[in-house]
């Protein structure tokens, strides 16, 4: 039981960040020079959603075999340590927060006053059975650093990129192949692949948008192969790039308000 | 009839000898007849404290849901079937219940838990948690709750602390909220007191976001042990749900063994008692014959014969038997009666013994029970008798006239 709630508090977590999932948190100095242009299109497809700082609102329809849900949420984020998300709808769930320091999470719950640090024990599941893994969080942040990429397909508009992990590299994935559009470096499509090579898991980008110049997909479709009927679905209502938000913004008193 | 009054006339001769000879079987027999007592008082605990305390005789839940204890695997909450339920014969009364997993946290100290949702009204027709409350109440109203002792102790909580409750909602949201300790309970099995958590329905459905779901309904029966029998007249769908309807010996298959085995344990227990019982009415016999070698051996030259001095022997042996019937039964009795009402305190030396989810307590209370009476006596008259046979033989093959002599 205690794994269950673990899992539903990971993933809550993980669903609360999945804005900023795909951020490259590895310089690019640090990539060897042939491998530099792909993984550098990575890193541009993934800091998409951040750019240096950022605020906007969002939508995220969870379904699953069980249930439903449909929650509204505020954002801000800066860099790629600090990051802080509300809910603001359902009412019931209204004001429940996570914040991101770095490596720490906080959840709060305004109902109980509680702020909750969730532990490294804790970091591993799926939480309200919504399809994105707390390892989006921790480990997506540094596919550049963990995969090595190569070129599959390169059409005037359609690149797709293949990611296979280092040797030694801990990562979740056996293989990730992305589809993104040239030349704004949208992403279509990022397919992810188990150990096995079976294909577990795709998200799907679309709603193309262009907002303070950046060309971004407004839709993201989370969907769990092995439950071929669920999905997570984001949908962004607004996003403004580059606010002005003081570092100390992103703290556990701002998280309690 | 002048065999039987020769016999009960001949106990009373040496009254140090067949006083003794009572006293054995006096004591064999009251002495057996607690023991028996005080293990079926025993085998009473053990499935009460199985099913009483908690799950119930019988136990209706949608098919698959005993093995995850998924929170999705739930069923409706009908009224009308749960009064379906009681009209069934047999069944005593019926309690639904909800049942979630999660985190209750006083301060800085957090426990992972059981909570169950019921309705304290129901509940306490069917399980005796209600009787085992040692502080506050069982009737938890909404946002209140009744928590194990030992729960209590690593929050460190007493009565109308106020703690934080969290798990996953059905709806796949955080199910927060506070609750308010107004009962704490002790029940003997670690389980219940160091994880259980009683809840009023309602509110767990609210916070659950699991409006009119339940996910199980226990029952009460007239006769546990008939609980097999009573499940097989229960509906066995709910507006099409699947339903799992298992009594307790199917929920508790270990539990079922031991009372079987226990029926043999008796039988074995019994053997041996009165083998060694026998043993000794034998001996006891045989010392008869040698003491009375001359006065036999007088009655078969004055003409009696050899077979009314078996008689004879036979009938001594009765009557001491009946005498021991009379003098142990009554005393069996009266200590079966006196560890019924005060138990068998033995907490000095033992704790609580927690097995297969079920408790055995240190105070031992006897039961009651018709075999475990009438069968101790039945077999003590019998070995009375079978005991009294080979001496007799042997008194009634003596040569008169060696015999004579000897004395």
């Amino acid at each position: 039981m205690k794994k269950k709630l673990t899992s539903m508090l990971v993933s809550l977590i993980s669903l609360l960040f999945c804005s900023n999932v795909f951020m490259v948190t590895v310089p690019l100095s640090a990539i060897p020079l042939e491998k530099k242009d792909l993984a550098e299109i990575i890193r541009e497809v993934e800091k998409k959603y951040i750019g240096d700082s950022a605020k906007g609102s969002m939508e995220m329809k969870i379904v699953t075999r069980n249930y439903t849900r449909k929650m509204s949420m505020q954002y801000w984020s800066k860099g790629k340590d600090r990051f802080l998300v509300r809910i603001l709808s359902p009412a019931k769930d209204r004001g429940i927060s996570t914040l991101k320091l770095r490596k720490n999470i906080w959840n709060y719950l305004p109902k109980v006053d509680r702020v909750i640090k969730i532990p490294s024990s804790m970091m591993g599941g799926s939480w309200m059975g919504s399809h994105i893994t707390n390892d989006d969080l921790v480990k997506e942040t540094r596919i550049a650093e963990n995969y090595t990429f190569r070129l599959l397909k390169d059409e005037k508009s359609l690149m797709e990129i293949e990611g296979t992990p280092q040797p030694a590299a801990a990562v979740v994935w056996g293989k990730i192949v992305y589809t993104v559009a040239m030349p704004d470096l949208v992403p279509v499509e990022i397919a992810y692949f188990d150990d096995e090579g079976n294909k577990v898991r795709t998200i799907r980008y679309s709603e193309v948008k262009e907002i303070d110049g950046r060309k971004i997909p407004l839709t993201m479709e989370v969907l769990p192969l092995e439950k071929p009927n669920e999905s997570t679905i984001i949908h962004y209502d607004s996003i403004t790039f580059d606010v002005s938000i003081k570092d100390d913004f992103f703290s556990i008193q701002t998280l309690k308000k | 009839m002048l065999t039987l009054k020769m016999a009960f006339r001949n106990l009373w001769r040496n009254k140090r000898r067949t006083g003794l000879i009572i006293l054995a079987m006096v004591v064999a027999l009251s002495m057996l007849m607690l023991a028996i007592g005080i293990l079926n008082g025993m085998m009473a605990d053990i499935i009460a404290s199985a099913t009483d305390q908690y799950t119930g005789h019988i136990q209706i839940t949608k098919e698959g849901y005993p093995d995850d204890r998924d929170l999705y695997k739930s069923m409706k909450e009908d009224q009308q079937y749960i009064k379906q339920l009681e009209a069934i014969s047999g069944v005593v009364a019926a309690s639904a219940r909800l049942r979630c997993f999660g985190l209750l946290s006083a301060g800085n100290r957090t426990q992972a838990i059981e909570v169950l949702g019921v309705l304290p009204e129901e509940e306490k027709k069917v399980t005796t948690l209600s009787q085992k409350i040692i502080k506050g109440t069982f009737q938890v109203g909404p946002g209140e709750c009744a928590i194990g002792q030992i729960l209590a102790q690593k929050l460190g909580v007493d009565l109308n602390s106020q703690l934080v409750f969290l798990t996953s909602a059905a709806d796949g949201s955080i199910g927060n909220d506070f609750l308010k300790v107004k009962g704490i309970f002790k029940t003997g099995s670690f389980d219940h007191d160091g994880t259980l958590a009683l809840v009023k329905l309602p509110w767990l459905q609210d916070l659950l976001v699991y409006p009119g779901q339940i996910h199980e309904i226990a029952l009460r029966v007239k006769n546990p042990a008939q609980s097999p029998l009573v499940s097989q007249k229960i509906p066995p769908k709910l507006s099409n749900t699947p339903l799992l309807i298992r009594p307790w010996q199917e929920i508790l298959p270990a539990m079922k063994q031991i009372l079987d085995f226990y029926d043999i344990y008796l039988i074995v227990l019994l053997s041996i008692f009165y083998l060694a019982t026998g043993l000794g009415i034998i001996n006891s016999f045989f010392m008869i014959v040698y003491e009375r070698t001359k006065e036999f051996s007088m009655m078969l030259s004055l003409g009696t014969t050899p077979g009314e001095i078996r008689r004879l022997m036979l009938a001594e042996a009765f009557f001491m038997g009946l005498i021991s019937v009379v003098i142990g039964g009554s005393l069996g009795f009266g200590l079966l009666s006196w560890f019924y009402f005060h138990g068998l305190d033995l907490s000095a030396w033992m704790t609580p013994i927690t097995y297969l989810g079920a408790t055995i307590p240190p105070v031992l209370h006897t039961q009651f029970s018709y075999q475990g009476i009438i069968y101790p006596i039945l077999f003590l008259l019998g070995t009375s008798a079978a005991a009294a046979y080979i001496p007799a033989w042997r008194a009634s093959r003596l040569d008169p006239v060696k015999g004579m002599r000897r004395g």
